[in-house]
């Protein structure tokens, strides 16, 4: 802050408003903050940015001996493609919704089951569940889609327990009004360990003595778990959630590819699978440049809006 | 503490430098692309007409017999196809290197050049080999980039499909045409060849009678390799005869699922071994799940008439619980552990899968037994015309890059691809070097000698067999020199017998323009396709709505489709 | 401790009762994958389903078999590496950007944290990047596995709100003491999340260990495979799906044990990296507030 001189009497003049003045202002006060976000800068700018030129292709007929830039252009022509199929609406209605029960049913859960977690006061336990529930996370998908495959088999495990309730075991993988609840119910499985880690670190973090002065003031489990923890956790959830709606567009294919077939395709066939089918019968990159570049772009305008309501309800938000 | 500020300030310098710049090269080694290569001194030297050849008659040419005939060996029976030895060896004077891409993945050897065939290669031809491996698994991904960022490799061994076809791969100066080279006579092992079997000259070029890629031509017949097969010892207990007819394969059924208490036929319709390649059943009823040729005319399998008697066929038998239940999700390997099991009595595979399934079968029940039987037929007195099966000319290829001639090694490297058209080049490549991997015998069959075979525990031939032998190339391949069960020679005698004309050649080829329009329609018809199949035979779909199905398919531009497939049909016709 | 009332440890016994049942079903998974990589390889092959103990008797073959690659042992060296070296590069560089773009001072922080999250939804795309490694010399180096991905964008955020959520009062404490920015980020910060912090070191590991596509395009020596990427090719190998080359493998006795090996590469792939977390643990420790604030 400049020292401004003043004779006694006199008012201090007002502070330089120019945007020139402001820079060298904030140089001046905060150049380690400066120093310290350059070399993040500088990665970003290098590996991301640099590399950004690629989105491009999803306007041009790639023609490798030309290069990205020097390939002819073709404007919109993929993406007319993309929607003019018949099955447009469809995978992207399924990406959305498989992505709108994942997060509707699989983001509160690990909070849930961070909470519950947290509660356990023997810390051998703690630990033992934590460490053994975090590990289905790292088994491939593959052995987990093989597992599955197995499981909803009509002699599979479910259609024995199906057959032991009295039902009639079919195959489940077979019914499109299954998949939904199998893709996500696995994913669920998979990931309620691993994506709870992030919240036992965040409940960690909130200050004992607010728990104290909740128990006494006659506060049970249930409402401590209200009235503290998820407060204490709030910024953290807010931010997870926003990142999250911000991938409403995304659903990785290999799952989807391992665990879906013809008589499914009207709930399984999603954005991802469907590019990945077409890329086997024409390896075209810019066609998936394309599909890519509007799901980008869907995501982008949903993370927008998500954290602006985020700003306006927690006072929280990515920027 | 302004000391502490500075140290900070000079580490976040540095961290950005590094950042910006990379760590230099990180002492790795220059990607093998990228090595300049040998100089090729002997471009000018090329002895491409007939008058220098020297005269016929064994031991010429380098200790190898030279000869402008085929050499009929008597072992081998008159529908092999025999070459020629017309390549003068040593192909160059100085030694060349060429750069190979090409798939790879063994656990008994770190890379191709240990091999006892390329070995020997170098020693007769004087070309040295230096290979560039994609890692397994991203084939597709590498090439790719190695297309986009031009870092081509002298050869292209098996490539996948570059987009938009050969013919964009020459014109964006990835590929490079071979015509002009063969017309030189720079290729008199493979003109010998093209000039006297007017099917196989067919599957070298393109429409216009161009050469752009060297395939793989299988002398000695071994497909089919996949068809329908039916568990014998079960068959034997009921009575019954192996199936021939539509309705032998009811009664079969039936009976198994009587007596084992089992859905007897494992299914499976776009997977592998299937309807889709096998025409499982399908076929009986002269129909399939692609594209089919009717003795000239195309016809798409899903709209045939006959498609939906199939579909009723299966609808039927999934219904009365005579096909696996859960044949629509059931993925390969427990296919297989079905088969292993006594879960299925009859299923559609391939004879390279029968190894496991056997093993493990047989441990359980000692009498399990797996027979191959033919197509069925649907009504007295058809003729079957489809069926799995492949033509002398392969679809495995080898493509030649632009950096042959940024190189101007072309001249050299064509004759040495063309070596491997030889007769003695098709023996080496098939067989390996005579006396290190194998001899023959007193029935002038091979039999193999190779130490390893002998001496290393619980690795046996078929782990082995890179070390001596080549697998897929492009050379003239015995595609029975191998350690076979005996029960793929009798499948290959068995499905032989039954005429497969009515499949689409597999070198049929469209222009650019045509080939996105086919994929771009194809795209969409395959998904319905697969969606209403299943549909079908699980009934989740009536049958009376096929006709729907037909009218959808139609609408989605299947007319078009065929007619593209038509033109490039009768053009293949017409080289 | 406060006393409980009946509800309160009613609903305790179900909560440990519930965390069993949960453990258990996350369990079943990796003890499937142990359990069938001991068993004997015939029965892997043909058993379908569910099952709980080793098939036929006991057995290391599988493992014999993984083992056996000539790579296994610089694989190995080499995933260390890259998990070492990259993790410590990627939390440096995640550190210190968390802290600068937590503080609510310098005008463009906003500006900023706007350029890096749009780069989460708009990339480039494979070829670009390709490129961008060939032409800074990269290819076929170690540094192209760790230096393009040294930051990831969702740690940096997460990092950056745990930073933000560390009271102002703690900050300008230790700026009243005399500390620098940088000393701030890394004597006080860092501690103050010490949760955030592992779990962000612990994501960054996973990740690398993990790691198998970018080596695939950019590493063509296998010397320098990371283990990922080996195994996958042992697993690819053995896969049912690559067997269909003219019908002519799969007759190999080495095919049956096929399956055996699949497990047992998984398991290679995989426990390492599972032996990890249990050490971040004692870095979630309740409580670390307190200290600072009233000391």
């Amino acid at each position: 802050m400049k020292t401004l001189k003043t004779r006694p009497g006199e008012t201090p003049a007002p502070p330089d408003r120019s945007w020139s003045a402001m820079v060298a202002r904030d140089w001046r006060r905060f150049w380690p903050v400066y120093l310290m976000i350059l070399p993040v800068l500088a990665y970003y700018i290098l590996w991301c940015y640099g590399p950004m030129y690629g989105i491009l292709l999803a306007f041009k007929e790639y023609a490798p001996r030309k290069g990205i830039m020097g390939s002819p252009w073709v404007g919109t022509k993929y993406f007319i493609e993309f929607f003019a199929s018949p099955y447009a609406f469809r995978v992207i209605r399924n990406t959305v919704l498989i992505n709108f029960w994942n997060l509707v049913i699989g983001f509160p859960l690990p909070i849930v089951f961070a909470l519950l977690l947290n509660e356990i006061r023997h810390t051998g336990y703690k630990r033992t569940v934590q460490t053994i529930t975090y590990m289905p996370h790292f088994i491939s998908t593959v052995i987990i889609c093989g597992m599955l495959i197995d499981f909803t088999a009509s002699d599979g495990v479910f259609g024995e327990i199906i057959r032991i309730l009295g039902g009639t075991p079919v195959n489940l993988l077979s019914k499109p009004e299954y998949f939904r609840s199998i893709y996500v119910g696995s994913d669920i499985w998979q990931n309620l360990g691993w994506d709870s880690i992030i919240f036992l670190s965040a409940l960690t973090s909130i200050n004992t003595e607010l728990y104290e002065a909740a128990t006494i003031d006659g506060c049970g489990a249930f409402k401590r778990a209200i009235h503290v923890s998820v407060p204490g956790i709030l910024p953290t959830i807010a931010i997870l959630l926003i990142l999250r709606i911000g991938a409403m567009m995304s659903v990785g294919f290999e799952k989807i590819i391992l665990l879906y077939n013809g008589l499914t395709y009207e709930t399984a066939d999603v954005i991802s699978s469907y590019v990945y089918r077409k890329g086997i019968v024409e390896n075209n990159f810019s066609f998936s440049t394309a599909v890519g570049l509007f799901n980008s772009v869907i995501n982008c305008i949903l993370v927008v809006a998500a954290n602006r309501i985020s700003a306006r309800l927690t006072e929280t938000s990515l920027w | 503490m302004k000391l502490k500020n500075l140290i900070a300030l000079l580490l976040v310098l540095v961290m950005a430098t590094v950042l910006a710049v990379g760590c230099g090269s990180g002492g790795g080694k220059d990607v093998a692309g990228d090595k300049p290569s040998d100089k090729p001194e002997d471009a000018t030297k090329a002895p491409g007409n007939e008058e220098n050849m020297p005269e016929e008659g064994p031991d010429t040419n380098n200790g190898r017999p030279y000869n402008l005939t085929p050499v009929k060996y008597d072992n081998r029976a008159d529908k092999y196809l025999n070459g020629i030895n017309a390549t003068k060896l040593p192909i160059v004077e100085e030694p060349i290197t060429l750069v190979i891409w090409e798939s790879f993945n063994s656990t008994v050897m770190q890379g191709l050049e240990e091999s006892e065939v390329y070995k020997e290669l170098e020693k007769r031809t004087n070309v040295k080999l230096e290979w560039v491996y994609p890692p397994v698994g991203q084939e597709t991904d590498n090439f790719n980039l190695k297309v986009s960022s031009l870092d081509l490799p002298h050869i292209f061994v098996r490539p996948p499909a570059y987009t938009g076809g050969y013919h964009k791969a020459v014109e964006d100066g990835i590929y490079i045409e071979l015509t002009e080279y063969y017309d030189k006579g720079l290729m008199p092992n493979i003109k010998w060849i093209r000039e006297n079997k007017e099917d196989i000259n067919r599957d070298f070029v393109d429409d216009d009678g161009k050469m752009f890629y060297f395939p793989m031509l299988d002398i000695v017949p071994t497909d089919p390799w996949s068809g329908l097969w039916v568990r014998e010892d079960w068959v034997k207990e009921l009575g019954l005869e192996l199936p021939k007819t539509i309705g032998d394969w009811d009664t079969m059924l039936r009976a198994m699922k009587e007596a084992k208490g089992i859905a007897p036929l494992g299914l499976n319709i776009a997977k592998w071994y299937g309807v889709a390649t096998n025409y499982m059943f399908a076929g009986s009823f002269e129909a399939g799940y692609d594209f089919i040729n009717k003795d000239g005319k195309v016809a798409f399998g899903p709209i045939e008439p006959g498609y939906k008697d199939f579909l009723t066929l299966m609808n039927k038998w999934y219904k009365d619980g005579l096909i696996d239940p859960d044949f629509a999700t059931r993925d390969a390997d427990s296919y297989q552990a079905n088969l292993a099991n006594g879960q299925y009595g009859a299923c559609g595979l391939a004879y390279g899968e029968l190894g496991q399934a056997k093993l493990s079968g047989m441990q359980q029940d000692p009498d399990w037994k797996l027979t191959p039987v033919l197509q069925p037929t649907s009504y007295d007195g058809q003729e079957i015309h489809l069926h799995q099966d492949n033509a002398t000319v392969r679809s495995a290829r080898n493509y030649f890059t632009t950096r042959l001639i940024d190189d101007g090694i072309v001249e050299d490297a064509v004759k040495y691809e063309d070596y491997w058209y030889s007769q003695d080049g098709g023996d080496l490549c098939s067989y390996g070097p005579e006396g290190v991997s194998y001899e023959w015998d007193d029935q002038g069959e091979v039999k193999w000698i190779y130490p390893r075979l002998e001496n290393d525990e619980g690795l046996d031939f078929w782990t082995l067999y890179p070390l001596f032998k080549l697998h897929e190339g492009p050379y003239l391949r015995n595609s029975a020199a191998y350690e076979f069960e005996p029960e793929v020679f009798e499948c290959i005698e068995l499905w032989d017998t039954q005429d497969s004309s009515w499949l689409m050649p597999e070198n049929i080829s469209q222009t650019s323009e045509e080939d996105r329009e086919l994929s771009t329609i194809m795209a969409e018809i395959n998904t319905l396709r697969e969606e209403m199949t299943l549909k079908f035979i699980t009934g989740q779909e009536p049958l009376d709505n096929f006709d729907k199905f037909v009218e959808t398919v139609k609408g989605m531009g299947i007319d078009r489709a065929i007619e593209i497939k038509q033109a490039a049909l009768d053009r293949y016709f017409a080289r | 401790m406060i006393k409980q009332t009946t509800g309160e440890k009613a609903f305790s016994v179900f909560n440990y009762f519930l965390l069993f049942v949960i453990s258990i079903v996350c369990l079943y998974p990796i003890w499937h994958v142990a359990v069938a990589s001991v068993s004997d390889p015939l029965m892997v092959f043909s058993k379908r389903g569910f099952y709980l103990w080793p098939l036929g008797e006991l057995n290391l073959r599988g493992y014999k078999l993984v083992m056996q690659n000539p790579n296994i042992l610089s694989g190995f060296l080499n995933t260390l590496f890259y998990v070492g070296a990259g993790t410590a590069l990627s939390m440096f560089l995640t550190i210190i950007g968390a802290y600068a773009l937590s503080r609510k001072g310098p005008h463009w922080n906003r500006l900023v944290m706007k350029i890096i999250i749009v780069t989460m939804y708009f990339q480039g795309g494979l070829i670009p990047f390709y490129l961008l490694v060939k032409d800074l010399n990269l290819l076929d180096t170690r540094m192209s596995i760790i230096l393009p991905i040294a930051v990831n964008t969702w740690n940096l955020i997460v990092m950056r709100t745990a930073f933000a959520a560390v009271p102002e009062s703690v900050v300008e404490s230790a700026k009243l003491d005399g500390a620098g920015d940088w000393r701030t980020c890394w004597v006080i910060m860092v501690p103050m999340a010490q949760a955030t912090v592992a779990v962000i070191a612990l994501f960054y590991a996973v990740r690398m260990w993990n790691e198998w596509f970018n080596p695939s395009l950019f590493i063509s020596s296998k010397t320098k495979y990371p283990l990922q990427l080996l195994l996958r090719e042992i697993l690819i190998k053995n896969d049912t799906k690559s067997m269909t080359q003219l019908g002519s493998v799969g007759q190999s006795q080495q095919e049956s044990y096929r399956l055996l090996v699949k497990y047992c590469t998984i398991m290679v792939a995989t426990i390492p990296i599972l032996l990890v977390y249990p050490f971040l643990q004692r870095y979630f420790i309740q409580g670390i507030m307190i200290g600072s604030i009233k000391g």
